[in-house]
């Protein structure tokens, strides 16, 4: 596979931040109440890590291993400063829905996560693009989530009136652990189930295609009669 | 010298201050970008609240007024309309916290040119302070426009229920409630106060209410019966107080409104007994309490528990001794 494909994939799904490495918690079960919300929070989120594993790429070589992580918390912070002031002058809507969940992208395990274990390593395209994929893998999951917890738990789903029936459980603290633990659980089996019929694909592949019995030896030549 | 100059301890800190330097310059630079003024946030909110951009000018807050017992009055506007814009913040809130609101009051002018008030045309959040559960209170921002009529006649919002006051409540978040009905409390008992020219008669009368209190007049001597307003959680308290010569010789709680009332046991003795009170003048009570009818430091009585109630019933006292003279001579609770 195409290195910037690999990178991509994996950041949409192999290491998919949310159902895989189970990062982020935190934004995850506070800001996927409902889908609008979720979908705010994943963006917001993918343009900070798009920002800071540029900007940590780029200074990847003139940061000291011994102060990498207050560097890249300030680059971090700094970018979340920054997305606040756009939020509350352009968007002051969103501004408002997303609350202290806002400041807190900061000390999401996401972002300083990629930073450390990427972006301080690789090129600044590949930052780039694991930051948009890493982001989009969250924003994808926590919109899902918040898909379903609005629709369960309020009866609409993008602010649409569904249906009438809700189950309140859904819409608190408690329904976003079961939600998230549900979610989790289908995404492992099936990553286990298409990863199990690769395997099987790939056996097929190398197995002896044919198993015919061997041709008779000619009579008074080598072979006969053995 | 020159070794630590060279060490990488020193070029780690350098790096550093230089990624703060450069950090803190692109956020100056743009905080300036992208700055929200005043002016911008009152036409969002008035966008919020009338769906359209509309004029306004500023009024300048009375400060005599500023503050009462329900909270406190920020700004106050003026609409194209002739309605008033008020934004008030109410205390009482969970862990002492408080609620920001927006108010608008609808008005029209008079016959005689004056401010004719019509009631509350809207109530918009605004922000709050340690308010946990302030998400679950979204159901009562229409409430408050539909008793326009008992405004009208002197009401206010509380907690409870029963009472010649509109309840308006959350269950499951009745602090937070509190401030809500509080910040709009506050901005009607202001405009009431300063537009209408309706100030109130007896000192502490926010916390009493009059109406369903009496007070018996005989030589020198005042005998109240006083009904004391709940002070989310505490409920209505039912107090009897006897003023004579302006020092209160009784003081008897007749309905302990603590809640729960396992609150009561926590009150401090000396205040459920009425011991705190009696022998006590007008100065000495006053000092009991703030400006704010809160309880004071230095009254000793903030680390019991049970706040609250223990406020209620110093209110109850401050309010008996302090409109001594007064009562006395109307002859009774007018």
């Amino acid at each position: 596979m195409n290195k910037y494909a690999k990178i991509a994939t994996d950041g949409l799904i192999n290491n998919n931040a949310t159902f895989k490495l189970v990062l982020g918690t935190c934004a995850t079960l506070g800001m996927s109440s409902t889908a609008l919300d979720g979908f705010g929070m994943g963006i917001s989120v993918t343009v900070v890590l798009l920002l800071s594993n540029v900007i940590i790429s780029l200074l990847r070589k003139l940061i000291p291993n011994t102060v990498r992580i207050p560097a890249f918390i300030v680059v971090i912070a700094t970018m979340v400063t920054l997305l606040r002031m756009a939020l509350d002058k352009f968007l002051p809507d969103l501004y408002d829905a997303m609350g202290v969940y806002l400041p807190l992208i900061v000390v999401n395990c996401v972002i300083l996560g990629r930073a450390e274990s990427f972006a301080s390593k690789r090129p600044v395209l590949e930052s780039a693009l694991d930051g948009v994929s890493t982001g989009l893998g969250f924003t994808a999951a926590i919109t899902l989530m918040g898909m379903i917890r609005e629709f369960l738990g309020g009866g609409t789903l993008f602010g649409l009136k569904i249906m009438n029936f809700t189950i309140g459980f859904f819409s608190n603290q408690a329904g976003a652990f079961f939600v998230y633990g549900v979610c989790i659980a289908l995404f492992v089996y099936i990553g286990d189930c298409v990863e199990k019929s690769r395997r099987i694909k790939q056996a097929r592949a190398l197995r002896i295609p044919d198993r015919s019995p061997l041709p008779a030896p000619e009579e008074g030549k080598e072979g006969a009669n053995v | 010298m020159k070794a630590f100059l060279k060490s990488n301890a020193f070029r780690s800190v350098l790096i550093l201050i230089a990624i703060a330097l450069v950090s803190g310059l692109l956020l100056s630079v743009f905080n300036d970008v992208l700055y929200v003024s005043a002016e911008e946030r009152l036409a969002r909110t008035l966008t919020k609240i009338y769906g359209k951009s509309i004029d306004a000018t500023e009024q300048t807050v009375n400060e005599e007024h500023r503050t009462n017992a329900y909270g406190e009055v920020e700004l106050v506007y003026l609409l194209e309309d002739g309605n008033f814009l008020i934004k008030s913040t109410g205390n009482g809130g969970f862990k002492n916290g408080k609620v920001t609101l927006w108010t608008v009051l609808d008005c029209s002018p008079s016959a005689d040119g004056d401010t004719q008030w019509n009631g509350v045309g809207k109530v918009v959040y605004e922000s709050n302070i340690k308010q946990s559960y302030i998400s679950k209170t979204s159901g009562m921002y229409s409430e408050f426009t539909l008793h326009n009529g008992e405004l009208l006649q002197g009401a206010l919002f509380t907690t409870d229920k029963g009472g010649d006051d509109i309840t308006n409540i959350t269950a499951g978040a009745s602090m937070s409630s509190a401030a809500i009905n509080n910040a709009v409390n506050a901005a009607i008992v202001y405009f009431r106060n300063v537009y209408l020219g309706a100030e109130n008669k007896y000192l502490y009368e926010d916390y009493i209410d009059v109406k369903n209190s009496t007070a018996t007049v005989g030589e020198g001597k005042i005998d109240y019966a006083l009904t004391v307003k709940g002070n989310s959680p505490a409920k209505q308290f039912l107090i009897d107080i006897t003023v004579e010569n302006g020092i209160i010789t009784a003081y008897e709680i007749k309905t302990n409104g603590s809640s729960p009332a396992s609150y009561a046991d926590k009150m401090p003795a000396e205040v459920k007994d009425g011991t705190l009170f009696v022998g006590k003048d007008e100065a000495q009570i006053k000092a009991l309490l703030t400006d704010k009818g809160a309880l004071t430091t230095e009254s000793g009585l903030l680390s019991s528990g049970a706040t609250r109630s223990t406020e209620s019933c110093v209110r109850a006292a401050a309010f008996a001794v302090c409109n001594y003279a007064l009562v006395l001579g109307q002859g009774g609770l007018a």
